[in-house]
């Protein structure tokens, strides 16, 4: 071999990814190159310095404790759960005429649930990671979708309503595209989660989950989901004032 | 989708397993702890999500490349992520035109290292980790990155090169 060995091929001799006759063919040159030799050797020196030097940063003790604890399985009670879990089974009881004061609906979610919803609300908080895209204007907004999400969601300013746009961002939740966009009401976030409508999505529910107020609907062929720490009666008003939007166009 | 209690327990035994993998390349993207944190808890809430829908394969490799790939969505948030050249400069890169005599000698200790290799543009910062930590192969590395093998390949002589370049006389007993 009369050429000397590329960066590229040393590298793959180094890393055990050279077949061997290109590996011998190397070797072969680098026996009469002093450069090529010197490259290998110094490289085989930098990658030894680096898997014996570079420190392998384990996990801090609250934080796996914090990550493995949310994996764990519940050992409480965890009502919303065991609502859509048996969802279905309990409404064919309710078709039996079993009174069981269930308000949320008995079919299937298809999408994510709600609870996951407000773990993705809260985690968007805790991280400060909100909006993707900070702006007021729905025309703004929406366009920023595009090629976001696999829909375009509907967007709209409620600022009259005392609900102003803050901003979006694009989620991808349980294998589906969702998108997130950020209102306000006074000091607190108001977070409407939206997704195409599909057969079986939820009907009308509302339910309080660690705290935070939600409500899921269906408002211009979307699934919605509003999740906030204000009060039932202002995410109440947040759907009607959404609602009303809809249905002027 | 909800996970089933089984599931659950199936991921937090799945993720136990991977959990310093995840957080050390976390950590060395990011470089800073606080930071390396938060990627880590937003990628295993990720994982969570998406634990459902994972159908086999390496495992690993499917939790570093949702941990890679939060990591730079929280650098690109931040602004921090360095401009990479071309891909394609890259395989053309010819570095022959440097010879052991007119590089710059010095003694580097394990300090520099680290500081060299966190000085790295993020990219090549994590193809060095996931070769010389995990043992990855230039394969794996390219599933992770979700780039050609030649793309791996390019970035870890490129890196190399920088770091050789940097620190030239690496001492043996270094």
């Amino acid at each position: 071999m009369n050429q000397h060995g590329s960066d590229i091929l040393i590298h793959a001799y180094l890393d055990n990814e050279l077949d061997t006759s290109s590996a011998l063919t190397l070797l072969e040159h680098a026996s009469e190159c002093a450069a090529c030799k010197s490259r290998i050797e110094h490289y085989a020196r930098l990658k030894n310095g680096i898997s014996k030097e570079l420190p392998q940063y384990s996990t801090p003790v609250q934080l796996r404790d914090k990550i493995l604890g949310f994996a764990q399985p519940k050992r409480s009670f965890n009502w919303p759960k065991v609502i859509l879990r048996w969802g279905v089974p309990l409404s064919t009881a309710l078709a039996l005429g079993l009174v069981i004061g269930v308000m949320i609906s008995g079919e299937h979610v298809q999408h994510a649930s709600t609870n996951d919803l407000v773990w993705n609300h809260i985690h968007a908080l805790k991280s400060g990671r909100l909006m993707d895209v900070a702006s007021s204007d729905k025309h703004t907004v929406k366009p920023w979708f595009a090629g976001k999400t696999d829909f375009s969601p509907f967007v709209v300013d409620l600022a009259s309503q005392g609900f102003p746009l803050l901003g979006a961002r694009a989620e991808y939740i349980d294998g589906h595209d969702v998108a997130a966009l950020v209102y306000t009401n006074g000091k607190h976030y108001i977070e409407l989660y939206e997704w195409p409508k599909e057969q079986g999505s939820s009907k009308m529910a509302t339910y309080v989950y660690r705290g935070y107020n939600t409500t899921s609907f269906i408002a211009n062929a979307m699934q919605c989901i509003a999740i906030t720490d204000a009060s039932k009666e202002e995410v109440e008003k947040f759907r009607l004032a959404l609602i009303s939007t809809t249905n002027e166009k | 989708m909800l996970l089933t209690d089984a599931e659950r327990r199936a991921f937090s035994e799945f993720i136990g397993g991977h959990l310093d993998a995840a957080y050390n390349l976390a950590r060395w993207i990011v470089a800073d702890e606080r930071d390396a944190a938060d990627v880590l808890q937003d990628a295993c809430f990720k994982a969570v999500k998406g634990f459902a829908d994972f159908r086999g394969g390496n495992a690993r490799a499917w939790l570093l490349t949702i941990v890679r790939n939060t990591a730079y969505n929280y650098l690109r948030d931040r602004k921090q992520m360095d401009e990479l050249p071309p891909e394609d400069e890259l395989v053309s890169l010819n570095l022959y035109n440097d010879t052991p005599e007119v590089i710059f000698i010095r003694e580097a200790s394990a300090k520099q290292l680290r500081e060299e290799i966190e000085r790295l543009p993020a990219e090549y910062r994590e193809a060095i980790v996931l070769r010389e930590m995990e043992e990855m192969s230039y394969k794996e590395i390219a599933a992770v990155q979700r780039v050609p093998v030649g793309t791996v390949m390019s970035r870890l002589a490129r890196a190399r090169s920088i770091l050789r370049e940097r620190l030239s006389d690496l001492k043996e007993a270094l």
